[in-house]
């Protein structure tokens, strides 16, 4: 009948119907209904939470760097410069701590602490420092964010997205067994090994992670000619540095406690993707808080890059890692960041 | 608050536990509050212009009923018209003017300073004009007898089930509904849950999930080359079908909980197999506003071929520029008519059902059909007519297709192939209620398959659904 009524005009049941609340013939078809919807809420969330190996690349690397990769100890007692970079997933791909660390020789240990498709670092800086590790440089590839307000009281209730995602915490796994199923062609076990063995190598590369199954073109490099229509090369990528932020003010407050100092320093972008950052700004090295310690900018807002050292529009290839990673490091060199 | 959002279930679970405890000589007050409620959560200060509308159009009702004399009546009808047209066209149409008055004027030589009146429309105004001035005119023309009840009228103004987007009503089949009481049965809870679980499967699974591809598309349409024209274009026919069919579903579903019945206003409108029977299909409760209130009384089908073809060129015209203040939708109203009389022609001066076997009859009309409704919506969704014309241009143009652009707009692997199980769900069920409705009739009277579809459709939404917020495409109309 459900079916028939949605192309139907079926007759309303007026107020003369007889059934009404209550009754027997609610009870039986309406404590099923409820009882399966329970039950395969109850299996999906068994299942999610027996095989996180069937999550997707992405928040595997998520959940391993906000957990055992900032719970493990970082930094020995003979580094003297302990550094933290943090951004998104062209961080991950893009920083390479011990290419960087080589360049200044002994005493520098570096960690690439960049989350995929996340930019808020605090929760996992927080994390860090409450395990004792404890740096001594905050690398910003993207500022802090412009939250000015503390979130409203039952925020959760104003944000459908955040609401449904915390009463269906497995809500990703349906997707993530699909994505499995194909990337493995159905040799789970075989999955199962390969994920966890490529988190582990992301913890010995400190943080360091390839995004192999986002690359389409031989050799991981995209052609020369590569655009996308999204490419925007004659707009310039400007970062904004909020003035107020509650974000800041914590950052600010954890410095002043663990004594380390905030460099925002440059990110990059695919040639085409953006207009080249002003020249002007190359050897900028400016002071933007003026608090205690002090926080810079240094470099322009971002590097860009021919599209062979690309896999994919977004992030950088090994070949381009080594590359932003040496930038990187000779611009802090120059400016004597540490 | 919108249909697809948890504020909404909140809203709406606890308007029924109070509309079916209270005595039902308090249910009209009920309604009638939430219907306010409902509709001042966007901006309360629009609840105004929903009084308005509807004490002017209850009075002129009973003064027409008291008139003693055809011109009294005429008078108090008109003074209706030129009230719900006036405020229409102020709020929705008067900066769009001005601003086309200074660009003639800047035409001819006179440059005057760009000021518009940055007048906020509010939401649902169109339809609840239409729905308001429908009762005017069936009054005047003896077709419903005038409501004295000011509350029932108020209830068939405010319905907040279809008070934004429709379906625009009729007061003779909604004022008898709004005069009893009414009750929570199994059946109308069972049917109602499932036509609104049906529409937000369209909204929330389908249309929103396309949206951002046809977004980025028609935000910078000189970026994509032919080929994605071309899928933005049939995206998009998807995505305003999904959008406000779903919206139409959910309104039909939360109605049917209460005990209202509101009128179908899509029957699978793409497996019409010409253009007339498109509009048959789509939208229909405006159709048949358009048909009865406006290509009636212009002369209808009566006359000879180019009275009639008038008659459609203006009522296409008028209901395109109904749906907003844009030349891009008097172009969409414009191509159906002009579609409309050129199929009429066609058929008249070729006569296809002598020569030509009705299966090729229906392929041929259908491609006809498909061709000219998707013309008509690269007008309806481009930002201007300059840049449907580049899109419609390029579409002549196919160029190479990447994985990465299909990737950017969120069209690649899983998400694709999410859509197109649920495009696959949606065509097996629309193709059965156009063609095999009494298949699915006796599937539905099997309890286990009703249990199955119920909960598959809750966990299909809950865990592929869109969720955020995102506002139904009839919304600014």
């Amino acid at each position: 009948m459900a079916f028939t009524e949605i192309g139907s005009d079926g007759p309303v049941a007026r107020s003369s119907a007889v059934s009404a609340v209550g009754s027997a013939r609610w009870r039986r078809p309406t404590v099923t209904f409820v009882g399966l919807l329970l039950l395969i809420w109850l299996i999906l969330y068994g299942l999610h939470a027996l095989l996180p190996e069937i999550q997707s690349g992405a928040m595997a690397i998520y959940a391993a760097k906000s957990g055992r990769f900032v719970k493990q100890q970082m930094f020995g007692p003979s580094d003297r410069v302990r550094i933290m970079i943090f951004g998104d997933s062209r961080v991950i791909t893009g920083f390479y701590p011990g290419e960087f660390d080589n360049s200044f020789g002994e005493g520098v240990r570096s960690y690439n602490m960049g989350l995929p498709a996340e930019r808020r670092f605090l929760p996992q800086l927080e994390a860090a420092l409450a395990q004792g590790n404890v740096p001594t440089h905050v690398l910003l590839t993207y500022p802090w964010g412009d939250e000015a307000e503390p979130a409203p009281r039952f925020a959760l209730l104003r944000d459908d997205n955040k609401l449904i995602n915390a009463l269906l915490p497995f809500r990703a796994f349906p997707r993530d067994v699909v994505l499995f199923a194909y990337n493995y062609r159905f040799r789970f076990a075989e999955g199962i090994r390969y994920t966890g063995a490529q988190i582990d190598q992301m913890i010995v590369d400190r943080g360091w992670y390839f995004i192999r199954w986002q690359s389409h073109f031989a050799n991981d490099a995209l052609p020369d000619d590569f655009a996308i229509p999204s490419d925007r090369s004659r707009q310039i990528d400007a970062r904004e540095v909020p003035a107020r932020s509650l974000v800041r003010d914590r950052l600010m407050q954890l410095a002043s406690q663990y004594g380390f100092k905030v460099l925002l320093v440059p990110g990059y972008h695919r040639d085409r993707e953006f207009a080249a950052a002003p020249a002007t700004d190359a050897d900028r090295d400016t002071v933007v808080l003026n608090s205690s310690p002090l926080v810079r900018v240094i470099g322009p807002d971002y590097f860009t890059y021919p599209t062979r050292f690309f896999a994919d529009p977004v992030h950088l290839n090994p070949r381009g890692r080594s590359i932003y990673t040496a930038e990187l490091a000779a611009l802090l060199k120059k400016h004597q960041a540490f | 608050m919108l249909f697809n959002s948890f504020e909404f279930v909140a809203f709406f679970a606890a308007f029924l536990a109070v509309f079916f405890t209270a005595p039902t000589r308090l249910q009209p007050y009920t309604l009638l509050v939430a219907s306010y409620v409902f509709y001042m959560s966007w901006r309360p200060s629009f609840a105004l212009l929903l009084a308005l509308t509807t004490v002017v159009d209850y009075t002129t009702a009973v003064v027409m009923v008291r008139s003693r004399s055809q011109a009294a009546r005429r008078a108090a009808m008109l003074t209706a018209l030129t009230i719900n047209l006036g405020i229409l066209g102020t709020v929705k149409y008067l900066d769009f003017m001005i601003t086309n008055a200074i660009g003639v004027m800047g035409l001819l030589g006179y440059n005057l300073s760009h000021e518009t009146l940055g007048l906020v429309l509010p939401l649902g105004i169109s339809f609840y004009t239409f729905q308001s001035i429908s009762y005017t005119l069936d009054v005047y023309h003896r077709r419903v007898e005038a409501e004295h009840n000011f509350l029932t009228y108020a209830q068939y103004v405010s319905f907040f089930p279809q008070l934004i987007a429709g379906p625009i009503e009729r007061a003779a089949h909604m004022l008898p509904q709004f005069r009893i009481g009414h009750r929570l049965t199994y059946d109308n809870l069972t049917s109602g849950l499932f036509l609104v679980g049906w529409g937000l499967f369209k909204k929330m699974c389908i249309a929103d999930a396309i949206g951002p591809a046809v977004n980025s598309i028609y935000t910078s349409p000189a970026d994509y080359a032919g080929t994605y024209q071309i899928v933005a274009a049939v995206l998009f026919a998807i995505q305003i079908y999904c959008d406000f069919s779903g919206y139409s579903d959910v309104a039909r579903g939360t109605a049917r909980i209460m005990g209202v019945d509101l009128m179908i206003n899509f029957r699978q409108p793409y497996f019409a197999t010409s253009l007339q029977e498109f509009w048959h299909r789509w939208h229909i409760s405006l159709s048949t506003w358009f048909r009865d209130y406006l290509f009636i009384p212009l002369g209808g089908s009566r006359g000879g071929e180019l009275s009639v073809a008038r008659n459609l060129m203006i009522v296409f015209v008028v209901s395109g520029i109904w749906h907003g203040a844009a030349w891009t939708f008097a172009a969409w109203g414009t191509i159906h008519g002009a579609g409309l009389v050129i199929e009429r022609a066609v058929i008249r001066l070729v006569r296809p059902e002598i020569w030509l076997a009705a299966p090729a009859r229906r392929l041929i009309g259908w491609c006809w059909m498909m061709i000219v409704v998707l013309v008509g919506w690269v007008f309806f969704r481009s930002s201007s007519i300059a840049n449907a014309i580049d899109a419609l241009q390029s579409m002549t143009q196919l160029g190479a297709v990447s994985y990465f652009t299909f990737k950017m707009l969120n069209l690649a692997s899983v998400e694709m192939m999410m859509l197109m199980i649920s495009l696959t769900v949606l065509l097996v069920v629309d193709f059965h209620l156009a063609f095999r409705a009494g298949r699915l009739e006796a599937l539905g009277c099997r309890r286990w398959v009703s249990t199955g579809a119920g909960i598959a459709i809750v966990y299909y939404i809950l865990l592929f659904g869109v969720f955020g917020h995102l506002e139904f495409i009839y919304f600014q109309f």
